[in-house]
């Protein structure tokens, strides 16, 4: 019988705690490249995307994320009808659990509060065991909302991705997909 | 000359019926804001069910009570809310109870919607939407739960009009 709770212990203190641990923004930092299926919130395939992100330190415990975009055509990237997106963000430290945007343009500029109602974004992040999750919410020109969550979950290789784009309680937009990490190399040898 | 002790009284009563003649105007004006269907105390027996009661305070102050659904129990809260920047929005105004870390309104195209934004300790989030819309048997009142990026509920329910609110 002791020997019984032994083992229920043992195995209860080998998974509960691995399981439950939240990485830290460090195991994210690195450059990713991948490919994501875009799909409307019926499920119907609207086409897929090269994906380059970007994971690095900020501020002050912070960190900034960055990725390109390129909407393929017909799985394509070299043919007229490409569109390649760029995008930023940059996170204060954690607090209260999650990671605030920095909004400020200059360490020195003013922190100013993010205000839904004067047409700001309130964007924060947070890891919650191997995902890394950025959050969105905005109000619309009509006086709509939109939230936005976008998941990076950590895998061996790299990253699986997913999003979801909310707009007035329906979800309009998903994006599912995988990214590797990959070495970056500045030497310009191509 | 004018003769003041004879004017004086004639002029009080004028004004007194001035004040008289413009309190309806004055009450019209204050509810200008929300439409008389909307306004009142509404029960829903559906999920969510609980009281829903619009009020219009003067100056444009909204004062909303619902069974919230963030709280789980069923509470019903009461905010209020004051006019923001732009038309049909509303903010959550100080010394409001019942808000989490965020709540504003709409009125929008005879809906008028409710938003509350919490996030918790490990930064997930819940946003709770209710939408409200009169019907010819009193409210008709949808709602959607968004946990985390994901809807995690959403429903309609009947409100019965049960009394006017101020």
């Amino acid at each position: 019988m002791s020997r019984l709770l032994w083992v229920l212990l043992f195995a209860l203190a080998g998974v509960t705690p691995a399981g439950a641990r939240d990485l830290a923004i460090e195991d994210f930092y690195g450059v990713y490249v991948g490919r994501a299926r875009v799909l409307d919130g019926a499920g119907k395939l609207l086409g897929e995307r090269d994906l380059d992100i970007s994971i690095e330190p900020g501020r002050l415990g912070g960190f900034r994320v960055s990725w390109i975009s390129v909407e393929l055509v017909q799985g394509r990237r070299d043919v007229p009808g490409v569109e390649r997106r760029m995008l930023e963000s940059v996170f204060r430290g954690a607090r209260d659990g999650y990671y605030a945007e920095d909004t400020r343009r200059t360490l020195f500029a003013r922190r100013q509060d993010v205000d839904l109602l004067e047409g700001d974004v309130m964007r924060w992040a947070r890891i919650l065991g191997n995902v890394l999750s950025v959050y969105a919410l905005a109000l619309t020109e009509d006086g709509g909302y939109e939230v936005q969550a976008y998941d990076r979950i950590r895998t061996e290789a790299g990253m699986e991705i997913s999003f979801r784009r909310i707009v007035n309680d329906q979800v309009v937009l998903v994006v599912e997909g995988q990214a590797v990490r990959v070495g970056q190399s500045t030497d310009g040898g191509d | 000359m004018s003769r003041p002790w004879r004017a004086r009284p004639l002029t009080l009563l004028g004004f007194a019926l001035l004040a008289l003649a413009a309190e309806p105007l004055c009450a019209q004006t204050a509810s200008e804001i929300l439409p008389d269907t909307l306004r009142g105390s509404f029960v829903a027996a559906g999920a969510p069910a609980g009281v829903y009661e619009q009020q219009e305070a003067r100056g444009g102050t909204l004062l909303l009570r619902w069974p919230g659904l963030l709280e789980g129990d069923g509470a019903t809260l009461a905010i209020s809310f004051e006019r923001a920047g732009a038309v049909g929005q509303f903010r959550q105004a100080s010394g409001s109870s019942g808000g989490p870390d965020l709540s504003w309104a709409r009125l929008a195209g005879g809906v008028l919607s409710s938003y509350r934004l919490r996030r918790d300790l490990r930064g997930g989030f819940s946003l709770e939407v209710v939408h409200r819309q009169a019907v010819p048997e009193g409210l008709q009142v949808r709602w959607t739960l968004i946990r985390d990026g994901e809807i995690a509920g959403s429903g309609e329910s009947l409100a019965i009009r049960s009394g006017t609110a101020g």
